[in-house]
């Protein structure tokens, strides 16, 4: 009779490999969290409705119906009707379709922009010549950006270039490149002192290779954090220039001019117009934030824990 | 043979908040083509700053004060960034006592030896990423097919220096600049690690300099050897008659250090105790050194020579080098 010195074990490394093991120390992350949790799913339904809102509506959201305006909550009704009677709960949900699609591709824009000239500034700063004037004026430009109130501007943006859906993308996307410019700005300041970036330079790559091949993506780390918390800030601003009728047109569903809509309506009892998308937004505000501050934790290996 | 590079008279300063503090105070050195030759002295005494200077590394708050390095009839100094460029990688080469700090940690390694071959060279990716593999082979990487696609975290401190080494010879440059390449290594790994440098370098008919703390491994791996004593050198020898009679009191200090702690025996470096002084008038050792007369306080030496192909930056050099003193 032989002996088992050993016993039969899985021969599979330890340590997942790449990509798996993210994905899985991930998972392992989030179910600690259920701030975090709450906000993936948050975010998830917000996606889910981007794409299918208008599918899954019990109601067309930009028919209104003869004779039915400003009915309360019913069965018929989830949220109830609004004053001209499209019904309140088809186009709450119908709303993330619009609304996402701002945030997104505005913050999108943002990213990309403020990352590249947050790396260019970064990377020239106290450098001599061109490159140092090109620093120095994006830095005033951001500030000059800056020093008016948000919505003023975006007030201002959309005005000199009329409503519509691009105009609102770009006044947010415009309005929010100094953010990302300013993290990624810092980040790159810590990042160009690390030896590689010598190492980078030894090798004859040239300032423009060094900056955008090995220092840029070596700082993505704070502005890809600041995505989701972006996204809500957008959303938030979208709605507010679509309350004050800067933003989108009426009928199309989004939350702040359907606020704008119902807010008369509060003041003579027909609270549910305004309410519900009210809630709708600031829930889902809270979910990009939430997301954003679980992202920021998850990229710091020593919070993981 | 012909000189590869002469770096003469250079002085460097660190602008500090608190005023200009000098780092390199006239360092020079030569090289032969074909050469190697060993860098040795303490912790700040600008052996790093002086490899930085050949290549132009220094930004502000460095500041290259005089001098010049003259490589293949060149003044480096003089020359712009953009042609300084096509000089860096290719005709001369770095590595780091930090291999791994020195690759950026979110390139596969494959990736960033391909992008040291692009730099210089018209080169599709895919052929680029070929020769990676055979420089990883050529390195001693065991799977280099495989290794090229890891990143530097996944490679050992030994394999990240491997690495450097890889990229270093990309373009097969005329001059290696090695420093420190095996701090951090323990003495197996430091071995092979020299001897692959030294067998490259041949390989390559490229000329080396090794900057280190171990005179050993300078013994070992060099043909010449230089100590640097507060941004000076001191002492330029043929590695065989600096072993054999060193001329300056501190070469004699490293010496017997190196000697007594192969030996367990202590007190050497207690005695040299306090720590660099820059005087303002001359020689810098003064302060420190044994055999000092009152003159080696006013008079600064020139590096001056004792034997053939031999110098020495020290009033009684010729006394130290028969053992005259008792340095």
């Amino acid at each position: 009779m032989t002996t088992q010195l050993l016993p039969d074990t899985d021969m599979r490394p330890a340590w997942p490999t790449r990509g798996r093991g993210e994905f899985r120390s991930f998972l392992a992350f989030a179910r600690g969290r259920p701030g975090f949790l709450l906000g993936l799913v948050i975010v998830a339904i917000t996606i889910f409705l981007a794409f299918f809102g208008p599918m899954v509506a019990p109601y067309p959201p930009e028919r209104a119906i003869p004779g039915a305006g400003l009915l309360p909550p019913s069965a018929e009704h989830a949220m109830g009707t609004d004053v001209s009677g499209m019904d309140v709960f088809s186009r709450v949900i119908s709303a993330p379709r619009i609304d996402l699609t701002i945030a997104l591709s505005a913050t999108v824009i943002a990213f990309v922009g403020g990352v590249f000239l947050g790396v260019v500034s970064g990377f020239y700063a106290g450098s001599r010549g061109i490159g140092r004037v090109a620093s120095e004026a994006i830095m005033r430009g951001a500030d000059i950006v800056q020093a008016f109130p948000v919505f003023i501007f975006a007030l201002a943006l959309v005005g000199f270039r009329g409503p519509g859906t691009e105009n609102v993308i770009a006044a947010l996307a415009f309005l929010n490149i100094p953010y990302f410019l300013r993290v990624t700005r810092g980040a790159v300041f810590q990042v160009r002192e690390r030896p590689f970036v010598e190492a980078a330079r030894c090798a004859g790559n040239t300032e423009r290779g060094v900056a955008f091949a090995h220092v840029m993506p070596n700082a993505l780390g704070p502005a890809l954090a600041n995505i989701s918390p972006g996204i809500g800030f957008a959303i938030l601003l979208s709605a507010a220039l679509s309350f004050v009728g800067a933003g989108v047109p009426k009928p199309t569903p989004e939350w702040g001019s359907m606020i704008s809509i119902g807010a008369p309506n509060m003041m003579t009892g027909q609270w549910w117009t305004a309410l519900f998308p009210g809630l709708a937004l600031g829930v889902t505000v809270l979910g990009y934030a939430l997301v954003g501050d679980g992202i920021q934790d998850f990229m710091d290996p020593t919070k993981r824990r | 043979m012909a000189l590869l590079l002469e770096v003469k008279d250079v002085h460097v300063s660190f602008l500090a908040d608190a005023g200009p503090v000098r780092v390199l105070n006239g360092a020079g050195l030569s090289l032969r083509a074909g050469e190697s030759l060993g860098v040795v002295g303490e912790s700040g005494s600008g052996k790093t700053v002086l490899v930085r200077t050949i290549l132009g590394l220094l930004q502000p708050p460095w500041q290259v004060l005089e001098g010049s390095v003259i490589f293949n009839g060149e003044d480096l100094l003089k020359k712009k960034e953009e042609e300084l460029r096509h000089i860096r990688g290719k005709e001369i080469a770095l590595t780091s006592p930090e291999p791994r700090k020195h690759l950026n940690p979110l390139l596969r390694v494959g990736d960033q030896i391909a992008n040291v071959l692009q730099a210089h060279r018209d080169m599709p990716r895919k052929g680029a990423t070929q020769r990676a593999v055979e420089l990883l082979k050529s390195v001693g990487i065991p799977d280099p097919h495989l290794r090229v696609g890891y990143y530097p975290h996944e490679l050992s401190g030994g394999m990240c220096q491997r690495v450097i080494i890889a990229m270093a010879l990309a373009h097969s440059p005329k001059l290696i600049l090695a420093d420190e390449p095996t701090a951090g290594l323990d003495v197996t790994i430091s071995r092979q690690i020299l001897d692959l440098m030294r067998d490259l370098v041949r390989e390559f008919n490229s000329s080396l300099i090794l900057v280190s703390r171990d005179l050993g491994v300078v013994a070992h791996y060099c043909q010449r050897v230089a100590v640097i004593y507060a941004g000076q050198v001191v002492e330029s020898a043929d590695v065989a008659d600096f072993y054999a009679g060193a001329a300056h009191p501190y070469s004699r200090h490293l010496l017997r250090a190196a000697a007594a702690s192969r030996d367990e025996r202590r007190g050497v470096a207690t005695r040299l105790g306090q720590r660099v002084v820059f005087p303002d008038k001359g020689c810098a050792f003064a302060s420190r050194c044994p055999v000092a007369l009152p003159l080696c306080k006013e008079e600064a030496p020139a590096l001056e020579p004792v034997a053939d192909d031999h110098l020495a930056r020290c009033l009684r050099r010729a006394e130290v080098l028969r053992g005259e003193t008792r340095a």
